[in-house]
């Protein structure tokens, strides 16, 4: 038993909306319910219900893929999705558990960003676009809403467009916990261009983390796209990736090895994204 | 002894007799049966690790609609107890009341809020006022005890501390031989430290129960406990009402592991009933379970050993700094049993152990899975496999060279018993080479998998551990078996042992089936219940098949023998030397007369009679089992993380009466360990909160994180035991977090003496030494 | 909008539970967990309330979840199965529950039903599973006793059952 007082179903995205300006900040979204069901933050007192808008689906555009924030995570772990967007489908496998997953929703997992999210990283990564609504409605890359501040006071996200990795594009996508089910204490995410099968001439590299809010990394390349893909070059940009993400230390572990544990993620996840591109170089 | 081919129930893989209600999601755990209108009771827990309580304001809570209660330290009775659930009298401190004006740890009792329902109860906490003293902190065992601690037991009424003004709340000390005079003659002397953790049981139920008085005005308390006999000794005397008012009854529970060898509810439970004469549940949440239940105890156990050039020990000792947290609930037997069930495993003839047991500001230690002895084993079968290698011996066969034996007396035995002297003990089975050879060969190593990344490195070993353990609490273990016989020969067996999932009512069951000689299904078990199942200590101490199943082997070999005689009578003059056939009584001529044939006579034939007969068993002996763990591991040596690749764990248990249920334990208490070895660890803050007191980031192994976990059973027919028995329960967790140690030290050249190996624990130990 | 200052019971909810129609008031911080209990199925269990133990996982319109993270009004309308319904016809044990009972893998019990639910789900998605798929397919459901070992094996054989059993039917 919550504290909960009231419950309400939206019908239409403008109810939703205007019911949350009404109730200010006594008052938040559900719609799995995953996250705030198990918080219940003191302050809350009243929930309304965005699970009834017509805000699930998956539509595959030409070049991108269109996911409504109320689908379901398990919905996500489709053949489809995984032909589509790999580097979700991937992220999505190894996030929470079944249970959860089969009420999660990705709207909910972007929205809570704060924590390392699997699908937020791998997102980020893929250069993701927003639909919002709030006062009115905008369209923003995961990494401006980021750099924003996030969500408005009573923005919701209606939908989620992924752009398809693109020929001579690769992705690669690595997670580490302290058990197999647990939250990313690092999760990294890499999209890599590769030029003649020898070069690593873009890079964008999203690095979550359980001490503060995920980066993404887009000019790492600029420094080695001359050169010649080796473990060497791998780790020089793993290296200078790591030296630019802002840790801290907690009870999950201590500042130097979440630094430490990008720098080994960043670098795996470059080297399958590398690979998946075509780069052709002797282990 | 019985010859195992002519067994018919006993050794069979036959299904739990609660299997089926189980799997159809029956009632049966405490939280399932709580009366209707039963009042909801929240403890106000410590926000502080240790402070005093300089007053508690109470009125806006009771003006909540639905508070009915609230009670304080100022409201109820003062008597000093320990929540230990041992035989009487125990030999843990009386250290705690049921609410004091001081606390000792976060998640302390403050005060109690009853209502009419939960929510309602939560709120009414909310709203007590307390003003604290905050006094300092204290965390580690060894800061405890140095001068200018702060004093954590500095109350007046407490009985049984070692020494409350050094926060020492035990020590034990016994030597066999002289130490100091076997060091001398040493060859060579190693001496090695190692540290062990807090950990949790998390049993999945977590600890829960509820009180209300009947239409007799007794107080029923029906509760999720390993020990309803000694909830009914200590709720008697902590509330001052007569043993006799009082009905304890366990149903079914949800996990126990030792947590629930405790009264961590019961006593403020019940005061809350007779307090109001109304029914009241009370419930630890899980946050409440990591704050306030029981945790297994930090230890920096040492080992100094002594060994001639050849490599025989002459001279070990064993130091050990056990923390109890803020109270010290098996504060004395646990540490105790860290050295009585470790030192007896090498042979010397000359050994010494020393213990400390220190009061902090931490969570409460106890009775968990092992009971002290993993602790000492993580150090003793470390600092073998270190002290082989620094001998350049394989370790296997220094080991071997060591090893106590078949035949052998432990002298350790009759020093170190339950807080007092114990008694002697002769090996009369091990099966250990057996356990070794089949766990080697089960675990071959699947040998490196290379890879030329540099930054995704992977190393693989095999590493193992032996270890042996105990069979009930020789001295103190009794239990009570009551057999009667029902005119279809069916059989009601009463039996006060506490089956906590381990499925001891179906050994049991089965047991008594095999004596009576019919089936399993013709056995009716009724266990835990005060009012009517004869005394029984508890499921604790891997006693329960041993001393429970003598208790009931011989009740149901005196309802045979009064059977017989039924038998007899029918048979008449030709019946002669009486056989027993598997349910048969057998004349010398061939005449047959079953069991349930004599079962109907006996309340219809011309001697009408009801057949029921009681016994009791208390053991005087504790006959080990015996376990090889071998396992390999990889590490990734780029993260530090530690993943058990293949594991087997083969233990001599005497006789397997169901071996089903036997690998269950097995299999069990191997994934414990490997929890306890790589990711199970409470972590707590400066002032001495947990940190990570939810399932979320407290990582008890799911099932993706083991692997296909192997068990072999080693039969070697205990002749003390009933049906060879001897035990199975605890003494698989014991070698498992060593056996991992050493295969990761083979894998790395890496010694890790600190547990858990967590990733980051790890990668600082290999970057340390250049891995 | 009015707030309410306490907790009321003022929604009502339309669910079928065990193939029972169940029309219920409810209040907006009741869990599902909460309402199932209270409507007397006991099988769903407190274990952690914050979903990380799976013993109160049920079927939610035939999908395995913990319903200690569903607020009752998310349901208004949902079919629910909890294991007290998966027997046939209410007594023929499912296969499942037969295969639990025969490998032995329930010991305490407490994580069982939930753990039942699962392997339900998950024979149903993918009838033949590898012991690694059925690891994956459990990992939300937490088991201290077992080890999980004879869990796996539990599923294993109810994949078996299933698979005869319908083979039975095309016959």
């Amino acid at each position: 038993m919550k504290h909960f007082r009231q419950f309400v179903v939206a019908g239409t995205v403008d109810e939703a909306i205007g019911l949350r300006k009404t109730v200010g900040a006594k008052s938040l979204y559900i719609a799995g319910g995953t996250t705030v069901v198990p918080m219940a933050r003191e302050s809350v007192e009243v929930l309304i219900d965005i699970s009834h808008l017509g805000l699930d689906g998956i539509s595959d555009q030409d070049g991108s893929i269109s996911i409504g924030a109320t689908t379901r995570l398990s919905s996500l772990l489709s053949p489809d999705i995984k032909a589509a967007v790999p580097m979700l489908f991937e992220a999505l496998s190894h996030c929470a558990t079944p249970l959860i997953r089969n009420m999660a929703t990705l709207g909910g997992s972007l929205a809570g960003i704060y924590l390392p999210s699997d699908a937020g990283v791998a997102l980020l990564a893929l250069g993701a676009e927003l639909e919002l609504r709030g006062d009115e409605e905008r369209v923003v890359t995961v990494d401006d809403l980021l750099a924003g501040g996030w969500l408005g006071g009573y923005e919701l996200i209606r939908n989620v467009r992924i752009p398809k990795i693109g020929k001579g594009q690769g992705w690669g996508f690595s997670k580490f916990g302290r058990s197999d089910i647990d939250i990313a204490l690092v999760n990294v995410g890499a999209v890599a261009s590769v030029t003649d099968g020898s070069r690593i001439s873009e890079l964008r590299l999203a690095i979550g983390q359980s001490s503060s809010r995920p980066v993404l990394l887009t000019d790492l390349a600029e420094g080695t796209a001359t050169e010649a893909i080796s473990h060497d070059v791998i780790r020089r940009l793993a290296d200078s990736a790591s030296e630019r993400v802002k840790v801290k230390s907690d009870f999950r572990a201590s500042a130097a090895y979440r630094k430490h544990l990008v720098s080994v993620l960043a670098a795996r996840s470059i080297l399958a994204a590398a690979r998946e591109a075509g780069a052709r170089f002797e282990d | 002894m019985t010859n195992k081919a002519d067994l018919r129930v006993v050794s069979r893989r036959l299904p739990k007799v609660d299997a089926g209600a189980i799997v159809k999601g029956a009632p049966h755990y405490t939280l399932d049966m709580v009366p209707a209108g039963a009042l909801y009771a929240k403890v106000l827990r410590s926000p502080h690790a240790h402070a005093r309580i300089k007053s508690i304001e109470c009125d806006r809570a009771m003006d909540v609609p639905g508070v009915m209660l609230v009670l304080t330290h100022e409201d109820v009775p003062r008597v000093p107890f320990t929540t230990a659930g041992q035989n009487f009298p125990e030999p843990s401190p009386y250290d705690t009341v049921m609410l004091d004006n001081k606390v000792r740890l976060v998640g302390d009792r403050v005060a109690v809020v009853v209502a009419t329902d939960e929510l309602t109860a939560e709120r009414g906490c909310k709203l007590l006022e307390v003003d604290y003293e905050v006094l300092p902190v204290v965390m580690d065992a060894r800061d405890a005890i140095r001068e200018g601690a702060p004093i954590i037991h500095d109350e007046t009424d407490s009985q049984g501390i070692h020494d409350a003004g050094s926060n020492l709340a035990a020590r034990v000390e016994v030597e066999v031989g002289d130490v100091e005079k076997g060091f001398s003659q040493a060859d060579q002397v190693f001496e090695h430290t190692y540290s062990v953790h807090y950990v949790q049981h998390v049993t999945m139920e977590p600890h829960v129960c509820f009180s209300y008085l009947d239409s007799s005005n007794r107080l029923v308390i029906v509760t999720a406990t390993q020990v309803p006999f000694h909830v009914r000794r200590i709720v008697a005397r902590v509330n001052q009402v007569p043993i006799s008012r009082i009905r304890v009854i366990k149903p079914r529970i949800g996990g126990g592991f030792g947590g629930k060898q405790e009264i961590i509810l019961e006593d403020l439970c019940a005061h809350l009933t007779l307090r109001t004469g109304k029914p009241v549940v009370m419930e630890l949440k899980r946050d409440e379970e990591f704050y306030c239940g029981r945790t297994r105890h930090p230890q920096y156990v040492t080992f100094k050993t002594g060994l001639t050039r050849d490599g025989t020990i002459i001279a070990n000792e064993m130091r050990v700094m056990a923390n109890t947290g803020a109270y010290g609930s098996h504060g004395l037997t646990v540490p105790s049993n860290t050295g009585s069930k470790s030192l007896p495993l090498y042979k010397s003839p000359n050994l010494r152990y020393v213990a400390d047991v220190a009061y902090t500001n931490l969570p409460v230690a106890g009775a968990m899975r092992g009971y002290g002895a993993p602790q000492g084993y993580f150090g003793l079968e470390s600092h073998m496999d270190e002290i082989a290698h620094s001998l350049g011996m394989d370790p296997l066969e220094f080991r071997r060279k060591n090893l106590v034996k078949q035949g052998d007396t432990d002298p350790i035995a009759a020093k170190l018993g339950e807080g007092k002297e114990g008694f002697e003990r002769t090996i009369r089975t091990c099966g250990l080479d057996e356990c070794i050879e089949l766990a080697s060969r089960a675990v071959p190593g699947s040998g490196d998998t290379p890879s030329g990344i540099p930054y995704d490195r992977k190393k693989r070993a095999v590493g193992f551990a032996v270890c042996m353990h105990g069979t009930g609490i020789p001295g103190d273990d009794m239990a009570g078996a009551t057999i009667k016989v029902n005119e279809d020969g069916s059989f009601n067996l009463l039996i006060g042992a506490t089956d906590l999932g381990t499925g001891s009512d179906t050994v049991l069951a089965q047991m008594a089936a095999e004596v009576l000689g019919v089936g399993l299904e013709d056995i009716i078990v009724y266990s835990s219940d005060t009012d009517s199942t004869p005394f029984d200590v508890g499921a604790y101490g891997s006693s329960t098949t041993y001393v429970s199943g003598t208790a009931v082997v011989q009740a149901a070999e005196k309802v045979r023998e009064r059977l017989k005689e039924v038998a007899l009578e029918l048979m008449g003059d030709d019946a002669g030397d009486m056989g027993f056939d598997h349910g048969f009584f057998v004349s010398s001529s061939g005449r047959r007369i079953h069991v349930k044939e004599a079962a109907l006579k006996s309340f219809y034939g011309e001697d009408k009679q009801q057949i029921a007969e009681s016994a009791s068993f208390m053991t005087v002996d504790c006959p080990p089992p015996f376990c090889a763990c071998f396992v390999e591991v990889e590490i990734d040596l780029d993260t530090g993380r530690v993943r058990v690749i293949d594991i087997a764990s083969a233990v001599d248990l005497g006789r397997a009466i169901n071996p089903t249920l036997a690998e269950g334990q097995i299999v069990g208490s191997v994934a414990m360990g490997i929890g306890y070895a790589l990711s199970e660890e409470m972590t707590f803050s400066d002032s001495g909160k947990m940190l990570n007191a939810s399932l979320m980031d407290y990582k008890v192994p799911a099932s993706v994180d083991l692997p296909d976990i192997k068990a072999f059973l080693v039969e070697t027919d205990e002749p003390s035991g009933p049906f060879g028995v001897k035990s199975v329960g605890e003494i698989c967790v014991d070698n498992v977090a060593p056996a991992i140690a050493n295969a990761i030290y083979n894998a790395t050249g890496v010694r890790l003496r600190q547990l858990p190996f967590t990733p980051e624990r790890v990668l600082n130990a290999l970057k340390e030494a250049g891995v | 909008m009015p707030l309410h200052e306490r907790q009321v019971p003022d929604l009502k909810i339309k669910i079928s539970v065990n193939d029972r129609a169940f029309d219920v008031e409810i209040s907006a911080g009741e869990t599902l967990l909460d309402l199932l209990r209270r409507l007397g199925f006991k099988s769903v269990k407190h274990g952690c309330d914050t979903g990380n133990c799976g013993a109160c996982t049920v079927l939610l319109d035939g999908r395995p979840v913990a319903s200690c993270l569903i607020l009752a009004p998310q349901v208004d309308g949902s079919t629910i199965l909890t294991v007290e319904g998966l027997a046939i016809c209410g007594k023929q044990l499912h296969p499942v529950q037969e295969a639990f009972i025969e490998t032995g893998a329930p010991q305490c019990g407490f994580c069982t039903p939930g753990m039942i639910m699962t392997a339900v789900s998950l024979l149903s998605e993918n009838p033949d599973p590898t012991r690694d798929e059925i690891r994956h397919g459990i990992a939300g459901n937490i088991c201290r006793c077992s080890g999980y070992v004879k869990v796996v094996d539990a599923i294993e054989s109810a994949a078996k059952k299933l698979c005869d059993r319908d083979a039975g039917h095309d016959e």
